[in-house]
């Protein structure tokens, strides 16, 4: 498995499941979540996602070994122009 | 042009580095998209205006004028059965609003059919000729705008009209859900978003001319092949990991329950609770995904956590271990001999029937049942006397007028017989998902004469005893 760009997506949606399996495992019930939980979780899931990507945007891409395209063998042709 | 034209010309432009011209040619053949250029619209015939939305002299969005300008008429005359059209859609909606559904009933207020068909096909045209007729001083119609900007756009109205489509047929076979149709729509634009930031997130867009190469058509952009993903094992590990740690949980967890008088809810001492079992796996899978985030690739373990989520959830409610039969358990005892203390289910309902049990006023019995998913249902004679605790993670409790629903909900009651004094019963009823109730059979004429006839002879009796 190699390294690539942090991937919001999968970063914020394990962090909801693990505090949904911890909220559970810890003891807590359905009953402690309901009512403000059943909206604020998913607000605060979607308010994470839009805040992930937008620093995502904001950072310069890592220059992971598997976000280098792979062209195939031999020089690019793009490398003339450049 | 030659084979070889093209190959000098990249000589002449680029002579510093020598490429293999066939490659670039190959490359450039593979990867530029060459937008068309747009279709001018035909000439008009000669005396007759192009079709062109009006920009000044309008009064919304100036296709009665373009048109009246386009066939050499009063604009008047278009404008006044577009006016008479939205008046119908006017009082349609507000009927529709008033009342509370979103239904239309064109009936509900009169017109005809004819006119209310007239007034939506108009309604329909106006809005079409204003999305694809250009207006006189733009030159291009919003439709080509947003074609140009959005290439991919073109198959969109096409998933429109089918998405329309599907929820009149399904309103017509009366399988229609708004929130179905919300919750889809929701889907479709989540899936829209992603699709359009994974493009934003491809291979960097060079453009022909970056290469100095000859543009001979409008080039918008070289769009190259997605990076091939690496084919990670980090998701099925992750799902298997999950599985295993799923099954070791419900082992364990049924070789340690035990229920006992002194334990926590209805007794159970050492158990672990049933939702810790989908919880553990739902951790796992989190797991897989937090480190999916940055090494390997584990998105698709998204949806069987998903799936999970709502098990975790309810299944928390749930304080009963996995013990006992699954099925339905029913009991009809009429001697306190055949009556044990305890039942418990795993899934099933218990339905015990205390109609004809035969207890004196001075007999106490105590019961406690109880199943994970199901309804706990008892019944007692009419001369019986009930002391009775309930709870339900997620259901109700009734007993005699007290009721109560929803996510854990207990409730106590002490119900007095109306009539006679026959035995008592302290029951305990829990059930994970699902309802506990205590009924009380009514009494019958002939018991109720028999009852009085009683009363009588020992009042009598009594009376025979003092004198």
């Amino acid at each position: 498995m190699k390294r690539h760009r942090f991937d919001p997506l999968s970063f914020t949606f394990g962090l909801l499941f693990a505090f949904v399996a911890l909220f559970v495992l810890l003891g807590s019930s359905l009953a402690d979540l309901v009512p403000v939980g059943l909206w604020t979780l998913p607000a605060m899931t979607i308010g994470l996602l839009i805040v992930l990507y937008g620093v995502r945007r904001l950072l310069p891409p890592d220059p992971g070994p598997s976000e280098t395209p792979d062209r195939g063998e031999g020089p690019s042709p793009y490398s003339d122009a450049e | 042009m030659a084979p070889g034209g093209s190959a000098e010309h990249h000589r002449g432009r680029m002579d510093e580095t020598p490429v293999e011209p066939s490659e670039v040619e190959r490359e450039l053949r593979a990867r530029v998209v060459i937008e068309e250029p747009e279709p001018q619209p035909a000439p008009s015939p000669p005396g007759r205006s192009p079709l062109r939305r009006r920009a000044s002299r309008r009064l919304v969005a100036g296709v009665a004028g373009g048109l009246a300008d386009h066939w050499g008429i009063p604009s008047l005359v278009l404008r006044i059965p577009l006016a008479a059209a939205a008046a119908v859609w006017g009082l349609l909606l507000l009927d529709t609003f008033t009342n509370d559904y979103l239904t239309f009933r064109p009936g509900t207020i009169g017109f005809p059919p004819l006119v209310w068909f007239g007034s939506l096909l108009a309604a329909i045209g106006y809005v079409a000729l204003w999305i694809v007729v250009p207006r006189e001083d733009v030159g291009s119609s919003p439709a080509s705008r947003l074609l140009t900007r959005y290439p991919g756009m073109r198959s969109w109205p096409g998933f429109v009209l089918l998405g329309i489509g599907g929820a009149l047929l399904a309103d017509r076979l009366g399988i229609f859900e708004p929130t179905v149709v919300v919750a889809f729509g929701m889907i479709a634009l989540g899936i829209w978003l992603f699709r359009r930031d994974g493009r934003r997130d491809g291979p960097v867009e060079r453009s022909r001319t970056e290469l100095g190469a000859p543009a001979p058509a409008p080039i918008v952009a070289l769009r190259g092949p997605r990076p091939p993903r690496e084919r990670s094992p980090l998701g099925w590990i992750a799902f298997g990991a999950a599985l295993l740690v799923m099954c070791v949980a419900a082992i364990w967890s049924a070789g340690t329950t035990s229920f006992h008088p002194e334990g926590g809810p209805m007794g159970v001492t050492g158990a672990m609770r049933i939702s810790s079992i989908p919880a553990l796996g739902l951790l796992v899978l989190a797991a897989g995904l937090l480190v999916g985030s940055v090494f390997g690739r584990a998105r698709w373990l998204i949806l069987p956590s998903v799936l999970l989520v709502p098990v975790v959830l309810l299944s928390s409610v749930i304080r009963l271990p996995l013990e006992g039969r699954f099925g339905d358990l029913y009991f009809r005892p009429h001697e306190p001999g055949e009556l044990g203390q305890a039942y418990h289910n795993s899934a099933g309902g218990i339905f015990v029937d205390l109609k004809r049990f035969q207890g004196r006023a001075d007999l106490e019995l105590r019961l406690d049942l109880s199943t994970v998913v199901g309804d706990v249902q008892v019944v007692v004679p009419y001369d019986a006397r009930v002391v009775v605790t309930g709870h339900a993670g997620l259901g109700s409790y009734w007993f005699g007028r007290k009721t109560d629903s929803g996510l854990e909900v207990s409730g106590a009651a002490t119900l007095e017989p109306k009539y006679g004094d026959g035995a008592t019963f302290i029951l305990n009823l829990e059930t994970g998902i699902g309802r506990v109730s205590v009924g009380r059979y009514a009494i019958t004429r002939r018991e109720l004469r028999e009852l009085r006839e009683t009363e009588r002879r020992a009042e009598a009796a009594e009376e025979r005893t003092a004198a």
